[in-house]
């Protein structure tokens, strides 16, 4: 959707408002519940959604009343923004909704965060539509051309770590990426490595530095490339948080439920995966296999409740279940472990990138 | 030994006996003006001007006229010092005090014993509601002067039908309980009939005198009265309109009824009795709900023939005797009550800005064979009435028949009764310190045939059973009014609030919806569709 038409879309609400009230009508507004109690994992499109419960903002009520004003202030200052080319954090937000009128001051973020949430899911765009940016995290490198609405960015000319993935990616566009997949990669050693190596190139891949969690930004980018016809492949550590990274990803998460453009269902999981231990890392298994600490091992009883865990025949589940049996974990950077000398790691990995992609992703990447 | 002790027994008897003689009424009230409210030169003067005025509103309303009194006080440059059992202040000046109504007058012959007498009037051995009723009042006013300001009281009056008025100046001869005129005299008075006293009296203003008048406004809601002050050399003036020109019916006389009727009294009544030759006669004429066939039984359980002579009786007998036969309660249309109504409206003449105001009349009930009737009233908040109140936010107007009581609230049992309602069960609501947080005045009036005093001062009424029922019955039905008014203020305040709270955040969302529209925008029919 272009800034015009999100514009476009928020002004209605002013017109409709406007048109209620001078009516004699209450004002009313209609989204999609928010609450937990309505999100629900489609198990057909292997994706988190809203189900179909529905709140009502109504002006004749004293409680509601408050999130009316307050979510036609949100778009009176978004419009604003929009207007000037202006981003807004939620912090930055926080403090325009708390100094325009005691009435709809905030007494903390999270009840600002709510508005912003709200108009997410009543105007069915993400907030960085409206110019709402995420932090920013992340790098992409790879023989990719991006239009930023100011200029072009080549992805191989950036210098330093690539391109700095922005907080609000929503008006970038990829122009070109001849590049046959995209990796997207937790941990920034082995992603500045392949840099170093020349791999993307020789490859013709893309890849991604995820730095944990993916940034909105990210998610929304890797869905854009994913939307372009280019298969995404992730690699995280052998661990149960990291099988959330993945999950995160593929299937979106229950806290952005509503907003669908976050999420890369054709995205796939390439590793580290419990097979990798015995197919790759055999010789060095007992080194590179660390102790679950407790809090893993909580993440990976947590994990068993997880609805996406049914999906993929059991794939998730069957991941999970080894954590919990075996109590061990590995990570990227145990690729390191497999070479006697600096020059065994780029066949290392162009090995396990081929092998993988192949599997998982079903294409074949150059020699 | 013995015999010596004996021997100054006897004498110290006989001494005794020599110093004994009869003690009148006057000497008595001479030596205890206290009793009477002439404690303090404050009170003296309300308790004086209360005597003079309760006297012309009898009068008026004997008459059937609407009373126009008119009240002068004046102060003197006289200066007395005063004994210190007159109170605290050993020096006071001297006021003239004269009181004007246009009542019926008093026959010449009979000015002198009326105010030169104690014990002396026509209201003294009957049983009919009215503002005095022991004689004593006034009489013990002109003693309170001719004992302080050594100056006499005097008289002026006009009978309807009569040329001329006269003027009686008089002192009262306290061992002899009888008037000492000084000067007698006729003269042209252009008041076709009225009576006007003056009196000298040391005596202080305050503010509470200005209330008294106020007060009896309550309770005469059909006088008119001016005031005219001179206080240190310059006069004011204060006028009280009638609020009715309806003139209220001339209380009925009644004969005592058994059950009210004190041994002593009865026993008198039969010496003095010279008509009936019977005790059947005796008290079936003289005694309220006695036929002779009551008087028959009566006598009959008393163990008395009934055909003995009336100075025969033995009267203790014969009220044991009345008490287990069940005589019916006295008539009770004798009374002559305020009406709601004319609370209400005086009340709402008081407190002109109060925000609600309501009163509640019983119907007539006895305590004790007296037939008396208990209204009540209300004002609450407003200036008027918080200034009233005091400090406390809660005061209590008495009135006995029709008469306000200044002095002495705290063993009144109409205060009493006040303290006892547990008014935040009424929705008058109280803060920490059991004050209500908004101001209110009660008032609380007995009109009864004969009032309970406590004391001959009329001070406070007394406790008994029957009046505080029907004073808590009053002051409840009142509080349900009040219940009332309170929870539809509530209602009222809560609605306004939510009106408030709609109104703010709808003209916050026009501000909105203009910036995002760019055209202002009108909230008022939303607004009005969500209040009506």
């Amino acid at each position: 959707m272009s800034v015009q038409e999100v514009m476009a879309k928020l002004k209605a609400h002013g017109s409709k408002i406007r048109t209620l009230i001078s009516a004699g009508e209450v004002p009313n507004v209609v989204h999609r519940k928010l609450s937990k109690s309505n999100v629900l994992f489609d198990l057909d499109n292997h994706t988190y959604r809203l189900g179909d419960q529905t709140s009502e903002i109504r002006g004749d009520r004293k409680s509601s009343l408050r999130k009316l004003v307050a979510l036609t202030f949100l778009t009176r200052v978004a419009l604003e923004r929009m207007e000037i080319g202006l981003s807004t954090t939620k912090r930055d937000y926080y403090y325009l909704q708390k100094s325009r009128h005691p009435l709809i001051a905030p007494s903390e973020q999270a009840e600002s965060d709510e508005v912003i949430k709200i108009a997410e899911v009543y105007y069915s765009v993400s907030r960085e539509s409206f110019g709402f940016v995420a932090q920013s995290k992340g790098y992409l490198y790879g023989d990719i051309v991006l239009r930023e609405p100011k200029m072009k960015v080549n992805c191989l000319r950036t210098g330093g770590d690539g391109y700095s993935v922005p907080g609000n990616v929503e008006y970038i566009e990829i122009e070109e990426a001849n590049i046959k997949a995209l990796l997207a990669i937790e941990k920034e050693g082995i992603y500045r490595n392949l840099m170093e190596l020349g791999i993307p190139e020789k490859l013709k891949i893309g890849i991604a530095m995820l730095g944990g969690q993916p940034s909105r930004g990210m998610r929304r980018m890797l869905r854009k490339f994913s939307d372009f016809g280019i298969p995404i492949g992730i690699l995280t550590d052998l661990n149960p948080y990291s099988l959330r990274i993945a999950a995160n990803i593929i299937y979106g998460s229950i806290q952005s439920a509503h907003i669908d453009s976050l999420s890369s269902i054709r995205a796939r999981f390439l590793g580290l995966e419990v097979s990798d231990v015995e197919r790759f890392f055999k010789r060095v298994r007992s080194v590179v296999l660390e102790p679950l600490t407790q809090e893993d091992i909580k993440a990976s009883n947590d994990n068993m409740n997880l609805p996406y865990m049914q999906g993929d025949q059991g794939y998730w589940l069957q991941e999970n279940e080894w954590f919990i049996k075996n109590l061990k974990k590995t990570e990227l950077e145990a690729f390191n472990a497999l070479t006697r000398h600096a020059r065994d790691l780029e066949g290392i990995y162009v090995d396990y990138i081929r092998t993988k992609a192949k599997e998982k992703l079903g294409i074949d990447l150059p020699s | 030994m013995e015999e010596k002790r004996l021997q100054e027994l006897q004498r110290a008897a006989e001494q005794e006996a020599m110093r004994m003689r009869e003690a009148n009424p006057a000497e008595y009230f001479e030596r205890n003006l206290h009793q009477l409210g002439y404690s303090d030169p404050e009170r003296a003067l309300i308790q004086t001007l209360k005597e003079m005025i309760d006297n012309s509103l009898d009068a008026t309303e004997a008459g059937g006229v609407l009373p126009e009194i008119l009240v002068s006080i004046e102060e003197t440059d006289k200066v007395i010092t005063l004994s210190s059992s007159m109170g605290k202040d050993r020096k006071a000046k001297v006021f003239r005090v004269a009181v004007e109504d246009n009542g019926i007058g008093i026959m010449p012959d009979r000015i002198a014993p009326s105010f030169g007498k104690i014990l002396y009037g026509s209201k003294l051995f009957s049983l009919r509601q009215s503002r005095g009723q022991q004689g004593i009042g006034i009489s013990a006013a002109i003693l309170y002067s001719q004992l302080t300001s050594l100056e006499p009281a005097e008289i002026l009056s006009r009978v309807a039908g009569s040329s001329r008025a006269c003027r009686v100046v008089l002192k009262i001869d306290v061992e002899k309980n009888e008037p000492v005129v000084i000067s007698n005299e006729e003269l042209d008075w252009d008041k076709p009939h009225g009576l006007r006293v003056t009196i000298s009296i040391p005596a202080r203003y305050s503010d509470r005198l200005d209330r008294y008048f106020k007060e009896l406004a309550i309770g005469n809601p059909h006088m008119s009265l001016v005031v005219k002050k001179t206080l240190e050399g310059s006069t004011s003036e204060l006028r009280i309109e009638r609020t009715t020109d309806q003139v209220p019916p001339q209380p009925k006389e009644m004969k005592p009824h058994l059950y009210s009727v004190d041994p002593g009294i009865m026993q008198r009544m039969a010496e003095v009795d010279n008509c009936c030759r019977t005790l059947v006669s005796f008290l079936s004429k003289h005694f309220t709900m006695v036929s002779p066939q009551t008087a028959r039984r009566i006598l009959n359980l008393a163990k008395l023939p009934p055909n003995l002579r009336p100075e025969h009786i033995k009267a203790d007998r014969v009220l044991e005797a009345a008490k287990l036969v069940k005589l019916m309660r006295p008539r009770l249309d004798v009374l002559s009550p305020i009406g709601e109504e004319n609370i209400t409206r005086a009340l709402r003449e008081l407190f002109p800005d109060s925000e609600f105001v309501a009163s509640v009349s019983r119907p007539p009930w006895t305590y004790k064979g007296i037939p008396f009737q208990v209204e009540v009233g209300v004002a609450i908040g407003g200036q008027a009435v918080s200034e009233y109140a005091g400090p406390r936010r809660m005061s209590v107007i008495r009135l006995a028949n029709r008469v306000p009581l200044p002095y002495d609230s705290s063993d009144c049992v109409i205060h009493r009764t006040v303290e006892e309602i547990d008014w935040p069960n009424y929705g008058l609501s109280t803060d920490d310190r059991g004050q209500p947080r908004v101001a209110v005045v009660f008032v609380g009036s007995i009109v009864a045939s004969k009032v309970p005093y406590t004391s001959p001062g009329k001070f406070s009424v007394a406790a008994s059973e029957e009046i505080r029922d029907e004073l808590k019955l009053a002051f409840q039905e009142l509080g349900r009014k009040m219940r009332v008014y309170f929870s539809k203020k509530m209602k009222e305040e809560s609605e306004a609030k939510r009106f408030e709270f709609f109104k703010s955040y709808y003209d916050l969302l026009a501000e909105e919806v203009a910036h995002i529209c760019g055209e202002p925008l009108d909230v008022t029919p939303v607004v009005s569709k969500l209040f009506g």
